[in-house]
């Protein structure tokens, strides 16, 4: 799928997998494609199985480009807010004891929302720290 | 098959004397699953690398209270694998249900993750406080001489170990000391000299 084909097709339940099959594109430009426009489209993190989301995020926040880096740490604050800010539930959707991606993906999390750090407390039953900075016992 | 001792002695006044408030409802700690231990243990780690320690105080347990934390959450571990023993006592290995044992397995690896999480917070934790200290050396050291302690474990363990002793020279004293007693458990440590050499020579250790 050259650039122009990516372009021009939407993120849908049928060109899903075939989208996710370029996030190892020998093309920069084709990666960034992916992860700016394409992964974005996405509407919730669950519509994807665990293998893919792990392997989005970590072939992502590998990359050598630096907009392809900064568009999969951009995709996984996204999936968070879809996970209603919720780090817990989040973390949920990783392999916890089998790799470390979901570690990866929570270092780069911090670093570009670094009011996330801030608004943790592991106090009561669980914490928001969405935009509000709101928490729940 | 040889009984674990749970590590339930040490820690008598914790409850008695309120030092643990367990009757908040939904207190994170009290209900760990992987991914709280994970995000706690990850947040932990973050923070002292980016030299962001005080956030570090400001929202973990005392020494203390993950000491009993470690303990409740080794304790279940424990208990989950006398399950797998008693059915297995119970019943014709022949007659395993696939589906009950991997339930098992994959709910004893998650206690295992946990009990690791918790020991790689406790690394970085502060430990001026003598009594916060001495409470968590003696439980690690425990737990370090049990048999029963997964062997998953025994890194992590042993990392914490590291981290209260006083020296590099007190801790493989301390260590071979464990290994030791494990080898020889009628041994007297009062009576027996101890020599490192026991462990950097493993040939001429005792038959």
């Amino acid at each position: 799928m050259r650039r122009a084909a990516l372009l021009a097709t939407p993120t849908t339940e049928r060109t899903l997998n075939a989208i996710v099959s370029r996030i190892r594109d020998i093309d920069d430009s084709i990666r960034k494609q992916v992860f700016l426009h394409s992964l974005p489209q996405i509407p919730h993190p669950r519509v994807l199985t665990i293998v893919q989301r792990e392997r989005i995020l970590r072939t992502g926040l590998g990359d050598r480009e630096a907009a392809v880096k900064d568009a999969a740490q951009a995709l996984a604050l996204k999936w968070f807010d879809a996970l209603d800010g919720d780090l817990v539930k989040f973390l949920e959707t990783f392999d916890l004891v089998g790799g470390d991606v979901a570690e990866q993906t929570l270092t780069a999390m911090f670093a570009g929302r670094p009011a996330l750090l801030d608004a943790i407390s592991f106090e009561g039953g669980y914490f928001l720290p969405g935009l509000c900075g709101q928490w729940f016992r | 098959m040889r009984s674990v001792l749970k590590v339930d002695t040490f820690f008598p006044d914790f409850v008695d004397n309120g030092f643990v408030d367990t009757d908040t409802p939904g207190d994170y700690w009290d209900s760990l699953t992987p991914e709280k231990a994970f995000l706690a243990r990850a947040f932990t780690e973050y923070c002292v690398k980016t030299k962001h320690e005080a956030r570090v105080e400001a929202v973990l347990p005392v020494v203390t209270a993950l000491a009993f934390r470690i303990q409740t959450s080794f304790n279940t571990l424990i208990e989950h694998s006398k399950q797998a023993s008693e059915y297995q006592e119970e019943h014709n290995p022949f007659e395993a249900s696939p589906n009950r044992d991997a339930n098992w397995e994959a709910e004893q690896l998650d206690l295992e993750f946990i009990v690791d999480q918790l020991f790689k917070i406790a690394v970085n934790l502060d430990y001026g406080d003598e009594i916060g200290r001495r409470k968590m050396f003696i439980l690690v050291r425990e737990m370090i001489s049990q048999k029963g302690l997964p062997e998953g474990l025994v890194p992590g363990c042993l990392d914490v170990l590291r981290k209260l002793t006083p020296s590099e020279r007190d801790y493989i004293r301390l260590v071979v000391e464990v290994i030791q007693v494990m080898r020889d458990p009628g041994i007297d440590m009062d009576q027996e000299p101890v020599s490192p050499c026991m462990v950097l020579h493993p040939t001429t250790h005792l038959a």
